[in-house]
Parts: C-alpha cells; structure tokens; sequence
C-alpha cells in the first residue's frame, strides 16, 4: 500500500511541478519514446516471441509499426491539438473571449493487457504524454516478458518521477487502484473492467474501457465467398486468435456453411502449410490457463476442422465448428482462441436478432455485395466498431475512434482521440470589466425587456 | 424490482427503432418546446413554491434557456446526425471511413431539485436529439415542480420511450439496480460516487454533474463596483443554490475594503433594503437546507446581511468577513446566499490556495489586467473559468459545461449533449475487389511483404526528408 501511495505520490509531485506542460518538453519525452522504440526493436520483439510466440515481421507489423506511427502522428499534431479552441459566440458574448482550454488531467493510469502487451500500453502512454499527464503504466503480469522490459526500458528513456511503471499480478493492480487517479484507461475483459470502474467510483475517476466481447461476422449468401473466407482467416487466427476485434463467431445461411469450412481450410493451407505447428507465423495461446479453457469450449462440438492441441506448446490448430447451438458454452463467453464456431441464419434478419439479442460486441462484421444489407446491419445494430468486406480495419484508420459499447467498453482511443481522453475540456469566457452597461439588463429588480433580447 | 417492467417496455421500444428517425425526434423535440409554453405558468408557479423563485430568475434559468438549447438541437440536428467521413490512408483511398453516432439505447436521467426543470430537460434535449428512450427521475425535493414534471410531461411525449419516475432514495436506489445504457446525473459528489459504482456494476458509462466551492479572486486592480455587482448576481441569484454560483471570494485586506461597500450597494440595488420583501430574490428550498447553511452563519463575522426568518426559509443576502479556511464554511460547498471573504496577500496566494483544494466546477478571476485572468487560468484546473464575470460560461451552449476530478466527469450543452448521449461508432466500408493489395498482410511473413505495409501505410514526420 505504502509502496503504491510513494509511487503515485511521486508521480503527482512531478505533475504539480508543472514542467510536463510545456509543448517542447511533451515532444521531448515523445522523440524519446520514439528513439527507445528504434534502438530497442530487437529486444522488444524477443519479448513479443518470448510471450506469444510472435514472428518478427508479424510482430513489428502489429505491435512496433502501430507505435511509431502514434509516435509520428501526435509529434505532428501536438500543437493544434493542444490548440484553444475557439468558438462560437452570441450576441451577449460578442465582444468577449469565448474558447475550450485542453489541459492535462493530472496523473494517469493505464493497465495494459497480454495479447498485444507493448502496443496496448505504448498506444494510451503516447497520448496521456502528449495531453500533458504523469503517468502510470501497470503492463500486463502474463506477458511477463514484455513487462519486464517495458519496466526496464522507460525509465531509460522518460522523466522517471513523472512517467512510471508497476508490475504485478492481481495483488499490485487492486492495491494500484486504491490510489486516486484523473483518469484510468483499462485494456481487458468486462470482469475486470466492472472492477477497475467501482474502485474508480470512489474517487470519481473518470474512465476509459477497452473490454471485449463476441464480435459477429455475417456472411451473406450474395458475396465472393473466396475473398470473404480469406479475410475472415487473417483476422480469426492472427495472433492466434487472441485479438480483442477478431471475428468472434460467423452467421450464415446453412446452404453455404460448408462452401465457407472449405474455403477457410483452402486459405490455412496458403498462409501456414500444411503443417500448421511448424509454421514460424502461426502463434500459441498465451499460457496454460487459457489453453484450458480454450479446450473446454470444444466440449460436445462438431469439429468441421482442426481441433489438434498439445498442451506442454499451448498449441491449438485453427478449428471451425459447425451448425453450433447458440446455448453452447463456445457460444457464451468471448472466444480469444483460434476457435471459429459457425451458426446458421436462415435471413438477415434472424442475424440482425440474433446479434441484438447479445451484449453489444466490440466489433462488428458484414460481408457482402449488397450495398443496402450493409447499410441495414450498421442501422439495425449496435457494435464499438466496424468494418463490411473486412475485418480487423476499421482500427488502424487513423482517425476513427477505436473503444467498445456496453459490455464491450466505454471511451475511445487512438490518435487524437487518445489526447482528447486523457485531456480536459475546460470552458472559458473572459469578459471585459467595462461595458457593465449590458450586464444591467441580467439585474434584479427583474426586468421584463431582457427576456425579449 | 418495481422498475423491472419499465424499463423493459423502454428497451422494447428502444429495439423497435422508433426512436431513431430524424422526424421522430424532431416532433419530441418540438414537444417538449410546447410543454415549455404551455406549461410556463405552472413552471413559474411551481419554481416559486418550491424555491421562491423569482419570475424573472425561472423565466432566464428554467424557460429561456432551456428553449436556447432546444432551438440550437433543432437548428443543428441533422448536420449533428450525419456521418462525419475521415481522411484515410493511402491503402485505403477506394473505402468510406465514417463516424456513426448511434444511440445508446435506454438512458437515465437525475435531476436536481436547484434548476429542477433546467436541470433534467437539458440533458433530455441531448438524449431525445441522439435517438434514445428516457428514464427521468426529477428531484423529490422541489416537490411541486416534481409532481408537474410527473403529471404534464408524459401528455406531451411518446409514453412508449420516455418516462418520469417519482420518488425519494429508496426509489432511485431500486431504480439504480436497473441495467441502463447511459447515466445522466446532476447532484453532490457522495451521491455521485454512488450513482457511478451502481452504474459500474452494468458497464453503463455515466455523465456526473456534481459541485464544490467555486473560488472568486478579485485582483486589487479592477472597478470595484462592476465587480460588486456581477460577484453579487451570481452569488445570490436563486439563493445562492447554483453550482457554478461564486462560493467564496478570496482578494487583499485592500480590496476588502473597498469591495463591501460596493457588495452593500449592489445588495441594495438589487433587493432593496430588505430583501425579504423583495419578489426577486428567492428562498432556501427545504428545512433541512436551510439548518445546514444557517449553521455556516456562524464562520468568521458578518459584515453584511445575516438575518434569518425560520419559517419562511429565508436567509439575507450575506457577506462574512474574517472567514479562516478552517471555518465550517469552508469545509463544504455552501449552496446559500452567503459569500464568505479569505483574505490573501496577492495572487499567487490566491491560486496556491485554490489549488490546495478540490477542483472546482468553476474558477471566476477579476481584474482589469489580461495578465492576471489568464494567470489565474492558466495555473488553476477547474470545469469551467469566467473572468471578470459569474456564471455565464454557462449561457454560451457552444462552449462544453462539465466538472474535473470532484466537481464531476463528461459534460453536456448544445453539441455536446448530443455527443453525450451518442456512441461514436468507427466504421468502414471496403470492397472486396482488389484482394491482391492485401496480399503484403497475409502469412507466409515476409520482410519484403512488410515492406509493402510499412510503404502504404506509414505516416512520415513532414520535416523530414527521406531519399529513397
């Protein structure tokens, strides 16, 4: 507890000082971040392969490539974000200074978590600096590697008093979240998210959740099955399945069920061989645990592909299950896993239903020619995100905001977006002390006259 | 769960859609505008047996700017509803990347009972705007508006999505239980913890418009009584029961001296010599309100104003002098028409004193230097600042209305309440042609694929020059 309260104790001192405030010394830290992620690649992606078996370019691709163009993007944009932003005034306000001040909050936490362990701690620290705030950064405990690391390297690099890690497991984070924050962002699953927003509550930090869920993939009968079946494959078993905006589960109409399995098989071929375990790209499950409860979810399935583990390697081959019952337990709990469960829809209806029924997800996919039946899915439905004829996509365009809704999260990030969550919108109005003239009219006793202004 | 069937019907009405068309909107909208008209006369009526409010003080407050933010939804609504399309990367030029807002779905919305109309039908505006059912739970304490609010609203919108719900703290506790998909809150800090941990347990995120003690730092160089009067109309308009109003005013033994002339002055120009009889200025809300801020009477010595009358809720317009911050005023936000003076030795004391504190919902400065104002601003944290001036960062609904740390989180006004009450939905729409430029993200991994990625995708520092 008293190692918890010196460290954020610390970190306020720092703030209160007020030296993150200044432009040059934000972009001073960030070029510093900039160079560590330069002249550390190699140990960074011994740590990403360390933790989950992640292949060099895949792992620079996905995690590295992510962080440095943050890097370069809020390097560039620092001055006008952080920009007064003027606004419009009206007639009682026409002769006065009217314009939102974005000022830091104070010192943040961000909790970072293990399927993408650098990019998801790298992506929220990069705009609290660039917002002006001292931060926390609490890396995920399962992808030890990367924790490490990241303990290691950031005060190599940054402001020590100002910029800090914590590493742990569940006894430092719930100690960690005692202590009063200005903001916590939180990456992980809606267990813990309900968690980090009670402790939260208490000191009326406001939060950002990036939790998860099943995210649907509606394939319609009126699209290039091939194309479709070739991008669901990437984003389903990238990382081993262990992506919070991977396609969680597919809709279709039983009559293309199979032509789908098929085509999927075809594409593993294509991107793993015919050996999927000896393939440097295809990853592992994160740990045992996990692998566990992974397998669980096979339970009582019909195994349309895959279903090969060997657990002392954490391996799961890429599986599909067909005409999946929705009760089933793979159907319940989000996936994480190189599982894809296939239920049949007889229309687009039932889809749309079927979705709506279940906690909104963080993403959302539809795949098809028609133009109206995407339209329809995005009207009709609920989601964080989403992207038609794709997966994975709509969170790398810079500018669109990336976060969940209900059981999937709160908040959003990314580019500017990061800035504006870990900033406060201040209003202000300076006025003149003359021209009392007006003001006169707003005085008891009351006046009638000014109602009609 | 007596709230069970409510909300369901909400949410059945929610997943129905009706609520999203522009037009649907648009005519509850409208709605509500006749509501403020033809219900004037009972808002007046209503406001000033439960507050003592002054005509004109719920015609500004309650009416006027209410009807602000309405005509500003209208005016704007389907420009606010559009998609807003985003630049997008090379590799992405034949695609439509946009920002959907959508609805969250049923919202919940809990008033005070200071502002009681102001302060549930604004944000109503925002949640009605974004396409979403409503919950309204108005204040049990301004009890007639409360039961006017319960009785009339519901005649004027879609009883199928929007609702009011009366009761005290064991209703809105049972109410709390209920899976909502956005919380609205206006109230005080403890409330708020609460009403946020009961939203933690459903993931539904939440706006708290809570309080704190607003500081007032009058410089020595200003015209006094300029000051007097725009520190007087804020401080005690409503009877002092805003939560942006001044809460204590911090400046020199100097300026102290010349300002409380000034305030008597203004006092009296406003109230007359005895404001009790002034239809203008209004009354302490409940008995209990009332004990509390007499209580604070107590703190330091009263230099102006002071008197009470029990019965009738009242209390002066009052000025305390040889306020110490460890006085009982100073230990909570007063919410009264008392204005307590903390003399400090020059500015920098002032902002070392306001910073030393909770941040509060609003940081007012006087001076006739700019240096000053902005100095005040700039190493002060708060919701909102006004110089040389009280409340009216409020009034402009371009600028966003919200506390920091305990004074509140979100904010709300104009766009902002839209914003509020939408989810900001990232979406992009691609084709399925042109599979081969995926090819460079497919496995086998390849240094030469990523370099494909990194050349499509990267973003270049512009003061840099690369040769390739």
């Amino acid at each position: 507890m008293e190692r918890m309260q010196q460290i954020v104790g610390r970190a306020r001192a720092a703030f209160n000082s007020g030296r993150s405030r200044p432009l040059e010394f934000r972009i001073q830290q960030l070029k510093a971040l900039e160079r560590m992620v330069q002249e550390k690649e190699k140990e960074i992606l011994a740590a990403l392969r360390a933790d989950l078996n992640k292949n060099g370019p895949n792992a620079y691709s996905h995690e590295i490539l992510g962080v440095l163009r943050e890097l370069v993007l809020a390097m560039e944009k620092l001055p006008s974000w952080a920009a007064p932003q003027t606004v419009k005034k009206d007639l009682m306000t026409l002769r006065d200074k009217a314009y939102i001040n974005y000022e830091p909050l104070g010192v943040v936490l961000v909790i970072g978590a293990w399927n993408y362990p650098f990019l998801l701690v790298m992506q929220p620290l990069i705009g609290a600096i660039t917002a002006g705030n001292a931060v926390v950064v609490k890396p995920s405990e399962v992808s030890e590697k990367t924790a490490q690391l990241v303990a290691e390297l950031l005060p190599q690099y940054l402001d020590k008093d100002l910029y800090t890690v914590v590493t742990g497991g569940v006894p430092e984070t719930t100690e960690l979240l005692t202590q009063r924050f200005d903001h916590i962002l939180y990456t992980g699953n809606s267990a813990v998210g309900r968690i980090v927003m009670t402790a939260a509550a208490k000191h009326l930090t406001p939060v950002t959740l990036e939790l998860g869920g099943k995210s649907p993939c509606y394939i319609d009968r009126d699209c290039d099955l091939a194309v479709a079946c070739r991008r669901i494959t990437w984003g389903k078993y990238m990382n081993c399945g262990q992506t919070c905006i991977a396609p969680d589960y597919i809709l279709c109409h039983p009559s293309i069920q199979s032509k789908v399995v098929e085509n999927i098989k075809a594409t593993l071929k294509e991107f793993y061989g015919v050996d999927v375990k000896s393939s440097p790209d295809y990853g592992r499950i994160v740990n045992k645990r996990h692998f566990k409860r992974i397998l669980d979810l096979l339970e009582g399935q019909k195994i349309a592909l895959g279903g090969e583990t060997d657990e002392d390697s954490c391996f799961i081959a890429p599986t599909i299950l067909t005409d999946v019952s929705p009760e089933s337990k793979v159907m319940e709990e989000e996936i994480f896993g190189p599982v894809l469960p296939i239920v049949t829809v007889k229309s687009v209806d039932e889809a749309i239903e079927f979705i709506n029924r279940r906690e909104k997800p963080l993403a959302l996919y539809v795949f098809s020619n028609n133009k109206q039946l995407i339209k329809r899915m995005i009207a009709e439905t609920s989601s964080g995100g989403m992207t038609a004829n794709d997966v994975l996509m709509h969170a790398v365009v810079p500018d669109l905001p990336f976060g969940g809704v209900g059981h999937s999260g709160m908040g959003a990030y990314h580019g500017k977006y990061t800035f504006e969550t870990f900033s406060h919108r201040r209003a202000c109005l300076v006025k003149d002390l003359k021209m009392e003239v007006l003001n006169k009219l707003r005085y008891p006793p009351g006046s009638m006259e000014m109602m009609h202004l | 769960n007596p709230f069970v069937g409510l909300v369901s019907h909400l949410r059945a009405s929610w997943l129905s859609g009706k609520t999203r068309p522009m037009e649907y909107r648009v005519a509850q909208l409208e709605a509500l505008g006749r509501f403020l008209n033809d219900k004037k006369q009972q808002i007046l009526e209503a406001t000033a047996s439960d507050l003592g409010k002054a005509p004109f003080e719920t015609e500004l407050s309650e009416i006027l700017m209410c009807k602000n933010e309405l005509h500003e939804t209208l005016n704007n609504l389907s420009r606010w509803m559009k998609d807003e399309h985003v630049d997008k990367t090379m590799a992405m030029q034949l695609d439509s990347a946009f920002i959907r807002k959508d609805p969250y779905g049923v919202v919940l919305i809990i008033a005070p009972w200071n502002y009681p109309i102001h302060h549930f039908l604004v944000p109503l505006i925002g949640a009605i705007a974004a396409g979403n059912c409503v919950i309204i739970k108005p204040s049990e304490v301004s009890k007639k508006t409360e039961r006017l609010v319960a009785e009339a609203l519901p005649g004027y919108l879609d009883k199928d999505c929007f609702a009011v719900v009366t009761g005290g703290v064991p209703e809105t506790t049972r109410l709390l239980e209920n899976k909502f998909d956005y919380i609205f809150f206006t109230g005080s800090p403890p409330v708020g913890r609460i009403v946020m941990m009961a939203a933690a347990k459903h993931l539904t995120p939440v706006t708290l418009e809570l309080g704190g003690k607003n500081p007032c730092y009058v410089s020595d160089t200003c015209d006094v009584s300029n000051v007097a009067r725009r520190v007087a109309w804020g401080r005690f308009f409503n009877a002092g029961q805003t939560c942006i109003a001044p809460d204590y005013l911090l400046c020199t033994l100097e300026m102290q001296e010349k300002l409380l002339p000034a305030l008597r002055k203004a006092i009296d120009d406003f109230y007359g010599p005895n404001p009790q009889e002034s239809l203008d200025f209004g009354r302490i809300v409940n008995d209990k309100q009332f004990q509390r801020v007499q209580r604070l009477l107590s703190s330091g010595r009263v230099a102006i104003g002071g008197q009470t009358d029990e019965a009738a809720r009242y209390i002066a317009p009052t000025v305390l002098v040889d306020v110490q911050p460890s006085d009982p005023i100073m230990q909570e936000e007063i919410f009264g028409p008392i204005l307590p003076i903390i003399i400090i030795a020059n500015m920098d004391e002032a902002i070392d004193f306001i910073n030393s504190r909770e941040r509060p919902l609003a940081v007012y400065a006087f001076s006739s230097s700019d240096k000053v104002v902005n100095q005040v601003l700039k190493r002060t944290s708060s919701g909102g600042f006004c110089g040389n001036d009280t409340l009216m960062q409020f009034a402009l609904t371009s600028l966003p209305f919200g506390g920091i740390g305990n004074s509140g989180l979100g904010m709300h006004h104009g766009k902002f309440s839209f914003d509020t009450f939408s989810h900001s939905r990232g979406c992009l729409k691609r084709g399925m042609g042109r599979e081969s430029l995926n090819t460079p993200r497919y496995p086998p991994y390849s240094q030469k694929k990523f370099g494909v990625i990194r050349a499509t995708s990267k973003v270049t520092r512009k003061s840099e020059c690369t040769l390739l």
